[in-house]
């Protein structure tokens, strides 16, 4: 009998529930409740683990075939990533069932879903690296068979995704020969042995290895470019977890890439300034560029979905950068990060998925004013785009402000504008989106759209809560984050359940909560106290001081092309010239694969003929080396 | 109690006598003959592979003993291929056995069974000049498969092909005949066991030549390349079960036989590494020309033969790269390709039926929408082919890359990384139409004679890929008989 709190147990109860969601699929409702009861146990039992200190679990070994065996176990760090997606999975099953139930029957979703979960806690719990890679491709799979919405673009998604999928997995594999080639097994200590034990090439192409495995699954740059359209084709609810949980895989298997198996000595001897290694400012650097041209490319995106899917793009980069930068404020704000982006991003995919249901549109251009009929969804997904923005209270700001002061502390002079450029177009992509979906005037055709219904909202409300709770009380997650560091052998920054300890400061969530109250309370006395405002219709409108024209009895919208003259300006820097070098590549590898028609002919004689010439050539061959005569 | 291998001859051979004579009477009767062998010799299969324990089970025939006698040595492996080669052979017939009356149904039936039975024949013989009969058995059932119209169609045989496969297999033939009688005239037997032993004694020169025209000889129908340019028109052009018996039975027995010859026989003769060397990177540039022909292929029987040849590339290479791992993941990728192949061949024939000439991706379009059970069967078997878990091709492929990294063999590694993203790229474009929602809602019908056999390989991937250790044993005799030829020669009686 398999022990309720044991590593097995949180890979079995998943698994339990995807077979059942997959089995029941032609029924309605049972496969959402199976799925939603089984996430909801997980995470129950998960919570469980972190109150009662069942972590580190005991690791459990099964044997499969010829001397590889697989074993799961669980410690901190892992248990970090585990928690952000089985929390968040049950939430997730909750939203999904009224949207699901309307829906026609497709895919299994629920099933799929589910098996996607599983894959991710098999990742996060496991104990070698064969292990991990079996969840890597479960999750991979699961969610890949899950893209596809039907609009135009799906299928360049579901391609790129298993493309980047496949490369990735290719890179696991390769890695697993390479530690196979000086160690007798792939638990994560004869690997982190192993590599230690290395020459520097190797050491390098492990990492470079690890970079490109983990790295894609994280939307790194320049391996991001599968990330917005997979996003933005999958089932809403399943975007989120998709953005908000899965990417987090890729963060936790690159820390264990870079923090576990290579560690900080190894990457010191690479060449290190200041505490800061080479090899980390390359990723510090890879992680501005991946924050920068995800922000900047999300402020041009129409479609609401894609600019989340780029925002989310580059909300990974400052993980990076946080990553890259290292030490203990480095890797304390990448984490605290983590933990952040799965909420707020998940909630904001959650926010615009309501939108999206309610009125089945997903282009800025087409939407506006949604305030006045779901003022509810419109209040949650303000809370996360501040946090997203990093805008005071809500968590967004403490784990930012760590990786800003982690740059600082460091005084890396290429990353901090970039940072701050990044940071820059956070603002603009959230107001763009707050403006276009939600402010701004209703079209007719929306007037009678409802409220997101209570099965969505109270998930949604959920993490909304958590939010604003988190940003008052900073130190919080440090709870968690500090063991998890343990793991990682590097000490986390000093902190009270109200502050966080810097090198420069202390950041005290009561303070910012106390200012921005103070700040917010002097506005209302302005609003209220001064020019009585009055409520006018929607047609009541001026444009540069004069009335539209008479005719033009339209909907004044300007999302149509926001940012124009920014695009103007910053477009062709922001060229996708990265997809360009990928499509090269497919493009190369079709032209070569052509080549097969020349072979391949369909005249018997040339077979004859390329049968004795290659008998020929063999013969030469083993003539001049296999000794023959 | 062992059951005498030398029925999975001897059953066979009696229905083909039979079906001629019943269906006189009655072709309905006459058609289910071969199915019924082909069950019993399934079931014969099951028992073997069961009761293969440490060794082989051997048969004389007519009790002279060998070298005498033609000998049978059913080595695990053996048992695991034939057994496989026979499902593959349940697989194709099943449906077709349903609708007899109409068009070549009936001889489709007996040469599945003659060419499996050839298939088998050539696995499990211990006899050189025997597996030369069984190669010209397997290559007429072939021949004859490949020039069957499509299902339900009279019209439209597929001279192309089979005039390609059966010409040019014809010259392997009389290449491998050329070896058989080199080797012959050198060691005095025709034993494989025997000759094996007495292996020293072939000059180099002898040794070398034979390894050149057996080389070629199985090549031809393992498809290596450049020896395969005969099987995208035989994939083209033909029935998805004639094209599931050349990627799951003609190629197979060609390979197994070749790894055989050359590492049990011939390399041990010639010495040094070239024959090994030469094996895996064949088997190398078959991978690679397969997937980068498989991609950018129109029509999907072509496509997928392509896959196919790209699969056996694989294997070879898996199988040559020498070590004890990399020959068991040479098992395993084998395993996997045998069962899921037919499911995408079966189901690609649903998506085009009724339809004349190519089938290509827009026939694809929607299947999953269309038929649930086609979609699932498709999809699963898709993903098992990229080597996602649970399946076998994954533990394969884990295997192999291991074995690499063990042994340095970093180009393996690297090709076969590199050859897997292409397959992911027409593989995920055949999965994304299918998952796709459908442009005609005509429902596709699929009959319960080919959902079974789709559910039941579909069950045994996932199976043996959450299980892998039920093959274990299997798959270290399998590593045994090509690490050391004195296994071999001990299981065959010297």
């Amino acid at each position: 009998m398999v022990d309720i709190l044991s590593a097995e147990m949180l890979v079995i109860i998943p698994l339990v529930g995807a077979l059942i969601s997959l089995l029941t699929y032609r029924f309605r409702l049972v496969p959402a409740l199976s799925a939603l009861l089984s996430s909801a146990a997980l995470a129950g039992l998960v919570i469980y683990m972190g109150l009662n200190t069942e972590v580190p679990l005991e690791t459990s070994t099964w044997s499969m075939v010829q001397g590889l065996s697989i074993s799961v176990t669980l410690n901190w760090l892992g248990y970090l990533f585990l928690a952000c997606i089985t929390v968040l999975a049950p939430l997730l099953m909750l939203y999904s069932l009224e949207p699901m139930e309307k829906r026609s029957r497709g895919k299994p979703f629920y099933g799929l879903f589910m098996l996607s979960l599983a894959g991710g806690v098999g990742v996060t719990i496991a104990g070698d690296l064969l292990t991990l890679f079996l969840a890597w491709e479960v999750m991979t799979w699961s969610a890949l068979l899950l893209i596809g919405d039907g609009r135009k673009g799906s299928s360049r998604a579901f391609k790129l995704y298993l493309a980047f999928g496949m490369l990735s997995a290719g890179a696991i594999l390769f890695m697993i020969s390479m530690i196979w080639n000086r160690a007798d097994s792939l638990t994560f200590a004869d690997v982190t042995a192993a590599v230690a034990g290395a020459s520097q090439g190797y050491q390098i192409l492990f990492l470079v290895l690890g970079a490109v495995a983990f790295g894609s699954k994280a939307a790194l740059f320049p391996m991001h470019i599968w990330a917005p359209s997979a996003y933005a084709h999958t089932e809403d609810a399943f975007t989120s977890f998709f953005s908000g949980g899965l990417s987090k895989m890729g963060i936790y298997g690159f820390v264990l890439v870079f923090d576990v198996f290579i560690g900080v000595a190894v990457l010191t001897a690479f060449g290190a300034w200041n505490g800061l290694t080479g090899v980390g400012l390359i990723v510090a650097i890879l992680g501005t560029i991946t924050a920068m041209v995800g922000g900047i490319k999300a402020m041009f995106q129409d479609d609401a979905k894609k600019l989340l899917a780029y925002s989310s793009i580059s909300q990974l980069g400052y993980i990076f950068v946080g990553l890259g930068v290292g030490g203990s404020l480095g890797v304390a704000g990448a984490l605290y990060h983590v933990l952040n982006h799965t909420v707020f991003k998940s909630l904001l995919f959650m926010g615009l998925g309501a939108v999206v249901y309610r009125t089945g549109e997903t282009r800025l251009s087409r939407l506006g004013g949604m305030i006045h009929v779901m003022p509810a969804t419109f209040w949650m997904f303000l809370v996360a785009v501040f946090a997203a923005a990093a805008i005071p209270i809500t968590s967004g700001l403490a784990s930012k402000w760590l990786i800003y002061e982690s740059v600082l502390e460091r005084g890396i002079g290429v990353v901090v504008p970039l940072l701050f450029v990044a940071s820059v177009s956070a603002f603009l992509y959230s107001f763009r989106i707050l403006q276009g979906g939600f402010m701004g005037q209703l079209r007719d055709e929306f007037k009678d759209v409802k409220e997101a219904p209570i099965t969505m909202l109270i998930p949604m409300g959920i993490l909304m809560a958590a939010l604003m709770i988190i940003g008052f009380l900073p130190g919080l997650p440090m709870v968690l984050i500090e063991k998890a560091m343990g793991d990682l052998g590097i000490a986390a920054p000093s902190y009270s359940l109200i502050e966080l300890g810097t090198g420069i400061g202390t950041y005290s969530g009561l303070v910012v909560m106390l200012s921005v109250g103070a700040g917010f309370v002097i506005a209302c006395i302005i609003f209220f106290g001064g020019y009585k405002s009055r409520k006018i219709s929607l047609r009541d409108q001026f444009t540069g001081g004069e009335e539209p024209m008479p005719h033009m009895d339209k909907r004044y919208h300007y999302a149509w092309n926001f940012y124009a003259p920014y695009k103007r300006v910053l477009g062709p820097y922001f060229n996708d010239w990265v997809s360009k070098g990928y499509s090269l590549i497919y493009r190369v590898a079709s032209q070569l694969g052509r080549l097969h028609r020349s072979i391949f002919n369909g005249d018997i004689t040339a077979y004859i003929w390329v049968i004795f010439g290659t008998m020929v050539g063999i013969g030469i061959l083993f003539w001049k080396f296999g000794g023959w005569f | 109690m062992t059951v005498d291998p030398v029925l999975l001859i001897v059953i066979p051979l009696i229905a083909a006598f039979l079906v001629p004579m019943v269906s006189i009477f009655s072709r309905k009767i006459a058609s289910f003959i071969p199915l019924l062998a082909l069950l019993a010799m399934g079931g014969l299969a099951g028992h073997l592979l069961l009761s293969t324990g440490d060794t082989a089970v051997t048969s004389t025939t007519g009790g002279f003993d060998p070298p005498w006698g033609i000998s049978l040595v059913v080595t695990p492996l053996g048992a695991l291929v034939s057994a496989m080669m026979i499902f593959v052979g349940i697989f194709v017939s099943l449906p077709s056995t349903a609708k007899v009356g109409k068009g070549y149904e009936l001889w489709y039936n007996v040469f599945v069974m003659m060419t499996v039975t050839g298939g088998v024949g050539m696995v499990i013989t211990g006899d050189l000049f025997n597996l030369f009969v069984f190669l010209e058995i397997t290559a007429i059932g072939a021949t004859v498969l490949a020039v069957l119209p499509r299902d339900g169609e009279t019209k439209g045989l597929n001279w192309r092909g089979a005039a390609s496969y059966a010409i040019i297999s014809s010259v392997a033939s009389f290449l491998i005949l050329a070896a058989i009688a080199l080797l012959y005239g050198a060691t005095s037997t025709l034993n494989m066991a025997q000759m094996a032993q007495r292996a020293g004694d072939i000059p180099s020169f002898v040794a070398g030549t034979a390894f050149l025209l057996m080389f070629v000889g199985f090549g031809i129908e393992a498809e290596i390349f450049p020896l395969n340019g005969w099987a995208p028109d035989v994939y083209r052009g033909s029935r998805w079960g004639t094209a599931s018996i050349f990627s799951g039975v003609v190629g197979k027995a060609g390979l197994i036989a070749l790894l055989r010859i050359a590492f049990i026989i011939l390399g041990p003769a010639i010495g040094g590494t070239f024959p090994a060397d030469l094996l895996m990177w064949a088997g190398l540039a078959t991978f690679i020309v397969g997937e980068a022909a498989a991609f950018t292929s129109k029509d999907l029987y072509r496509m997928l033969g392509f896959s196919s040849i790209g699969a056996y590339g694989l294997i070879l290479a898996a199988f040559a790269s020498g070590s004890e791992m990399a020959i068991q993941a040479g098992v395993l990728l084998m395993l996997g390709h045998m069962l899921a192949k037919p499911i995408l061949f079966s189901m690609i024939d649903r998506a085009g039926a009724g339809k004349r000439g190519d089938v290509t991706l827009s026939d694809l379009e929607g299947l999953g929408r269309r038929s649930t059970m086609s979609g699932v069967l498709f999809v699963g078997a898709a993903l098992a082919m990229l080597g996602m878990p649970p399946s076998p091709t994954f533990w394969g492929k884990v295997m192999l890359f291991s074995s690499a990294g063990t042994e340095g063999q970093w180009a393996l590694a690297v090709i076969v990384a590199f050859g897997t993203l292409l397959e992911a790229g027409y593989m995920g474009r055949l999965i994304w139409k299918v998952m796709s929602p459908a442009k005609e809602e005509r429902k596709v019908e699929l009959p319960v004679l080919r959902l079974l056999p789709g559910l039941v390989a579909l069950g045994l991937i996932m199976l043996i890929g959450i299980q892998p250790a039920l093959l274990n044993d299997v798959l270290d005799r399998a590593a045994e008989e090509f690490m050391d030829r004195l296994n071999y020669i001990d299981w065959g009686g010297f």
